[in-house]
């Protein structure tokens, strides 16, 4: 079947963008750069596009995420300058997003948008708790202020590359200052997770819940320097309140038809064998044999984009000799350990029915859909993280037995079939496959054991998990996710390590932190680039930045741009407080 | 947060249902300019054309290859080779193999097939068959394709114009048209074995040999032998078409349940979805069964009582089908290959009975509602021809066979697919130990697609008097049906369903006519052919 492309003369296929990788970063970069008027082509290596942003039938009837599922980017600039609701996105918002549940029967439910019943639940347990809530939530939690807390993290490009910055001129820092004033202060860029809630507040279940939450966003709340962002990436999950209706993917069909509107070109199960570079410049790729077009090569004019993994970019696609050895060997380095998950998703005949109190509290429209237990202390957390990056090895002991447990069912009950509920995802922490002690092959193996271990626990606090209650169980283990999603390197889901060293202007090389590379017109759009993960379209709109000001894109009214960004042409390298 | 569906804004056409037919009519009314919106009630477009990924392995739960492939019009229409679908066509197509005899192996190309029979069956039985694959050749390129994509006549004009052709294989077509296919076999004088294997090509497809359907034998022999397998997995058809629909300026909305159909002043005026929105449109399109189409969606009164009589006793296919998915550490090593090599190369293999009298007695024990003595199964391995369908270094491995509907499949499951394991290591020894093993019963079928109850994956039976001109009955055959506005095209309308995609072509092309729309589309030179001859009127 490949014998027909070859010799045969067909026009040389140009666009001014050629995208790698369909992931949700590749497919907002391609919305918004078809809506630029530019001429767009997607090359995606699966049979769908979406990447981690995508559903299954696990049993016919029965629907599930398997990789990503809560909206965190709610307040991406995306949704309304790519205007996603226009092409199908919608949303199923949830009356307590949140909540924690404890052997001894003490959790709760709790909801950004459902504060005043909050409030009244934390005060009963810790009332100077409810006392720093009420105040964060009147200076900090209005949606006009999240907003511009979130996006001065999230949705504004690092500095230009080597221009230093103080800790009180990062974006975040003049907002918190701004909203939180005698609150606030600069030493917060310093702590960890834990450093800054215990500085906040002192009830412990709702530390270590939301410390959870951040290991499992990214961002582990023991790590130095990223404890602002520990905190906002569970006020990303809060303040979204939900889920896309219909599942993670159909947000990502809002975005295909976007960028399909506008003009993009998708050409899925089409495998990308090389980036092509001359004299130093990206000029285009060359597909694998194997995919639709054979191997033929796709001309960019304009850029190349890499949505690919920073290691597959310049490990796999970009060849060798175009690159600096030492360039090639920091890339080898980059820290992959951290975000690394393993997903158990259960069909049920009926929802867990909590022990104690919280059971009480968590019934009908009050039930949440992300709940984070046990966590009456840090311990189980702390015990965790000693097996996963200290042992090296999948946590089993009953000590280290903590989780985040989702029920979307509760405000989509399209999730599962007639009579049946999905309680789903169940994650629970894993050193990636190549650096386990017992080999990458282990975790698979030990599936049983781990399943066994997770579902104990749950049965502790939720007697009604018997076996004869589950119908069906689906489990992705970190090699199955890396099987699975070919962006998913040593099955991370959020690119690289989120900590200090590989986060703001050091994401994923201090060097790439602005998208660009030591290839002329050569681009970078991936998780693996800040700021991560979690389906935010922030690094195509950081990245537009850039592409505008090298004169790429051209957008219209529609853009505005974040009010942190630094051009270029206005870095300061010499400052005064550069240290000799 | 989100403006859903455009409030306000009227379509000029909603099509009910993104499988393959609404997906076909939606891309050509939208390619005539209509202001045209899709609304599927799952989380993914595609119907039957599903593609679900297991652990890296591409499981094509219900269509995996296609009979039709570079037929369909809108393969050309909408050049969709140019959103990333591809077909392959093996050379070896499917192998009838015996336990003990050389394999009977069909191939693309017949010369080769027509070998195989002398070397396997003798220099008779390849005349014999050599005669029957020229004749149904003719009568499927003159006749069977070309009606496949225009709207059905009634069968008294039909035989008139058949038997009016001057081309005696026309007449020879409507001979043979209303016979039992068993009869057709009887007549063409094959053997026991060759009969078997050729029934076989239509029967394991959940079409009765008993039944006065004889002018489906020659699509199934001639077309069954040069099917296509989607390059990544037959979603990838679904996944260009949707493509090609919004860039023609369609809309699509999955988790769009609709409830019911709106009517005002005795037509159509758009739909209720379940979660409460009106969404309105001039005329609406239902590609579903005639039971959601004609009872669900409106109230008693609203249509008369005829159509709901009809939709009422629409009937379910009597067989349905069991099929396991596997995921495999090496593809299916025939012991047959010792005889012919080309079997572990071919695209489906028919494994299980040898002999007529064997399968016409497991087809009316399936009818009769119990589970068969012997397994008679299609086993495909995709992975040998497209290596996107599982993960690099395993196969993907698929064993079907038809079973009733009426079991206890929940307890039933497991076993019967160890069953089905069992039968296919007779003839493979080397399926041992699968990484993944997905049983899919029936049941699952149903609770998947709510348009194939009792997992009539054809949304409803094959039998004369739903078939043709009435399929789904003689007021609707045509797409247009008694309720002012509202139209019908999926599989439970003529031609039905096996990925055709001729209900929604027919469908898009009447909607147009009844618009006053120009078509932005020609007709394909294979129908021009037959209206020339005087088939077509």
């Amino acid at each position: 079947m490949m014998i027909q492309y070859r010799g045969t003369k067909m026009a040389k296929l140009h666009y001014d963008i050629v995208i790698v990788g369909g992931g949700p970063n590749g497919l907002a970069a391609a919305a918004y750069l078809a809506k630029c008027g530019l001429s767009v082509c997607i090359l995606e290596e699966r049979l769908e596009a979406g990447g981690g942003a995508e559903n299954t039938e696990p049993i016919p009837g029965c629907r599930i995420d398997p990789h990503a599922t809560y909206l965190y980017g709610a307040y991406a600039p995306g949704f309304d300058q790519l205007e996603l609701d226009k092409f199908g996105f919608r949303m199923s918002h949830a009356r307590n997003f949140g909540g924690v549940v404890n052997y001894d029967g003490t959790g709760t439910a709790a909801g950004l948008y459902n504060i005043e019943y909050t409030l009244e639940q934390i005060k009963k347990r810790s009332p100077k708790t409810a006392e720093t809530f009420r105040y964060l939530y009147d200076n900090l939690f209005t949606p006009k202020n999240l907003g511009n807390f979130l996006r001065s993290i999230y949705w504004t490009p690092p500095p230009p590359v080597g221009m230093p910055m103080d800790k009180s001129d990062y974006p975040w820092s003049q907002v918190l200052k701004k909203l939180l004033p005698g609150l606030y202060d600069d030493v917060w860029n310093d702590f960890s997770g834990f450093e800054l809630m215990d500085a906040l507040w002192d009830w412990e279940p709702l530390t270590a819940a939301l410390g959870l939450a951040s290991w499992y966003n990214g961002p582990h709340p023991m790590w130095k320097g990223v404890g602002i962002q520990a905190f906002a990436c569970n006020l990303l999950m809060l303040g979204s309140n939900g889920v896309p209706r219909g599942g993670m993917h159909s947000y990502m069909h809002a975005l295909i038809r976007c960028a399909m509107f506008h003009g993009a070109k998708l050409i899925t199960n089409c495998k990308v064998e090389e980036i092509l570079v001359e004299d130093g410049e990206a000029k285009g790729v060359r597909l694998a044999e194997t995919s639709p077009l054979g191997n033929r090569t796709i001309w960019a004019d304009k850029a190349v984009i890499a949505n690919t993994h920073i290691k597959q970019t310049f490990l796999d696609l970009v060849p060798k000799r175009h690159l600096d050895q030492d360039f090639v060997q920091k890339i080898k380095d980059i820290n992959l350990n951290g975000g690394s998950l393993y997903v158990m998703h259960l069909v049920c005949k009926e929802l867990p029915k909590y022990v104690g109190e919280q059971g009480e509290i968590m019934k009908g429209k009050n039930y949440p859909i992300a709940l984070v237990g046990p966590c009456d202390s840090r311990e189980y957390l702390i015990n965790q993280t000693i097996d996963v990056y200290s042992h090296r090895t999948h946590p089993l002991r009953k000590e280290s037995m903590t989780f985040v447990i989702g029920q979307h069912d509760i405000i989509d009950p399209s999730r599962a079939g007639g009579d049946l509920f999905v309680v789903s995802p169940i994650y629970l922490q894993m050193p990636p496959p190549e650096y386990h002690r017992d080999g990458p092959n282990a975790v698979n193996k030990a599936k049983d054991e781990i399943n066994h271990a997770i579902l104990g626990a749950i049965r502790e606090m939720a007697p009604n998990m018997t076996e004869d209650n589950i119908v069906h169980m689906f489990v992705n283990t970190p090699e199955d996710s890396s099987f699975r999603n070919l962006g998913f390197v040593g099955g991370n889901w959020y690119g690289t390590r989120h900590d200090r060293d590989q986060w703001w202007e050091k994401r994923p090389l201090p060097e790439l932190s602005r998208y660009r590379t030591p290839v002329d017109k050569l681009y970078l759009c991936n998780q693996s680039s800040y700021p991560g993960g979690l389906c935010l379209m922030a690094v195509p709109y950081n990245l537009m930045h850039v592409l505008i000001e090298d004169g790429i894109a051209k957008p219209g009214e529609w853009w505005y741009p974040s009010p942190w960004y630094i051009p270029e042409s206005e870095a300061r390298y010499s400052r005064s407080k550069v240290p000799a | 947060m989100s403006v859903w569906l455009q409030e306000g804004k009227v379509y000029d056409a909603i099509v009910i249902g993104a499988g393959i037919n609404g997906l076909t009519c939606a891309a050509y009314l939208a390619k005539a300019g209509l202001k045209v919106v899709v609304l599927e009630s799952r989380h993914e477009a595609g119907g039957a054309l599903v593609t679900e990924e297991f652990s890296g392995f591409k499981f094509n739960l219900h269509a995996t290859y296609h009979m039709m492939a570079e037929y369909m019009p809108l393969y050309h229409d909408f050049n969709l080779k140019s959103y990333g679908l591809r077909y392959v066509f093996p050379e070896v197509q499917t192998a009838f193999l015996y336990k003990k005899e050389k394999p009977l192996v069909f191939y693309r190309d017949p010369k080769k097939t027509i070998e195989c029979f002398k070397a396997v069956l003798g220099e008779g039985e390849a005349k014999k068959f050599e005669r029957m694959y020229e004749e149904f050749k003719q009568m499927t390129e003159k006749v069977l394709i070309p009606l496949t994509y225009v709207p059905p006549v009634p069968p008294v004009d039909m035989v008139q114009l058949l038997q009016d052709s001057k081309d005696p294989m026309v007449r020879k077509f409507n001979e043979i048209s209303e016979m039992r296919p068993i009869d057709i076999l009887e007549e063409y004088g094959l053997s026991s074995r060759a009969k078997a294997a050729v029934l076989s090509l239509m029967t394991l497809w959940g079409v009765s040999p008993f039944e006065a359907l004889g002018y489906l034998l020659p699509l199934y022999v001639v077309r069954m032998t040069d099917a296509g397998l989607c390059l990544g997995g037959s979603h990838r058809l679904s996944s260009a078409l949707c493509k090609a629909l919004i860039k023609e300026g369609g809309e699509i909305y999955e988790k769009a349940e609709v409830v019911k159909v709106s009517m005002s002043g005795g037509r159509v005026d758009g739909v209720h979805l379940e979660d409460g929105t009106l969404v309105k449109g001039n005329c609406i399109i239902s590609t579903l069964d005639p039971k959601q189409s004609f009872l669900d969606f409106f109230e008693g009164g609203q249509i008369d009582n005829v159509l709901q009589e009809n939709a009422k006793n629409w009937k379910w296919e009597e067989r349905t089908f069991f099929t396991v998915h596997l995921g495999l550490k090496q593809a299916p090593e025939y012991t047959s290959a010792q005889k012919n090599p080309d079997v572990n190369r071919a695209l489906s293999c028919i494994l299980g009975i040898e002999e007529i009298d064997e399968l016409l007695e497991n087809i009316e024990r399936i009818e009769g509602g119990a589970l068969p003595e012997k397994i008679e199964a299609r086993a495909t391995c995709t992975t040998v021809f497209d290596r996107l369908q599982g993960p690099i270094g395993y196969h993907t491995g698929r064993f079907e066979t038809t079973v009733p509907f009426d079991m206890d499949w929940e307890s039933l499951k497991d076993g019967f697919a160890d069953k089905c394991l069992e039968t296919w290591r007779a003839y493979a020894p080397n399926i041992v130990d699968p990484v993944h093993t997905y049983a899919y019963p029936p049941t699952y079928i149903e609770k998947k697609f709510k348009t194939m109850v009792r997992g009539s994956f054809k949304h409803g039976s094959y039998e004369p008097l739903q078939m043709g001109y009435f399929r789904p009955n003689d007021l609707c055959s045509q797409v247009r049906t008694p309720i002012d506005g509202y139209f019908v095209c999926g599989s439970s309308v003529y031609p039905g369903g096996m990925i055709l995609a001729g209900p929604g072509y027919i469908g898009a092309n009447v909607v147009c006519e009844e618009l006053g729309v120009k078509k932005a589309w020609e007709e394909p030179a294979i129908i021009k052919e037959a209206r020339k001859s005087g088939i077509i009127e």
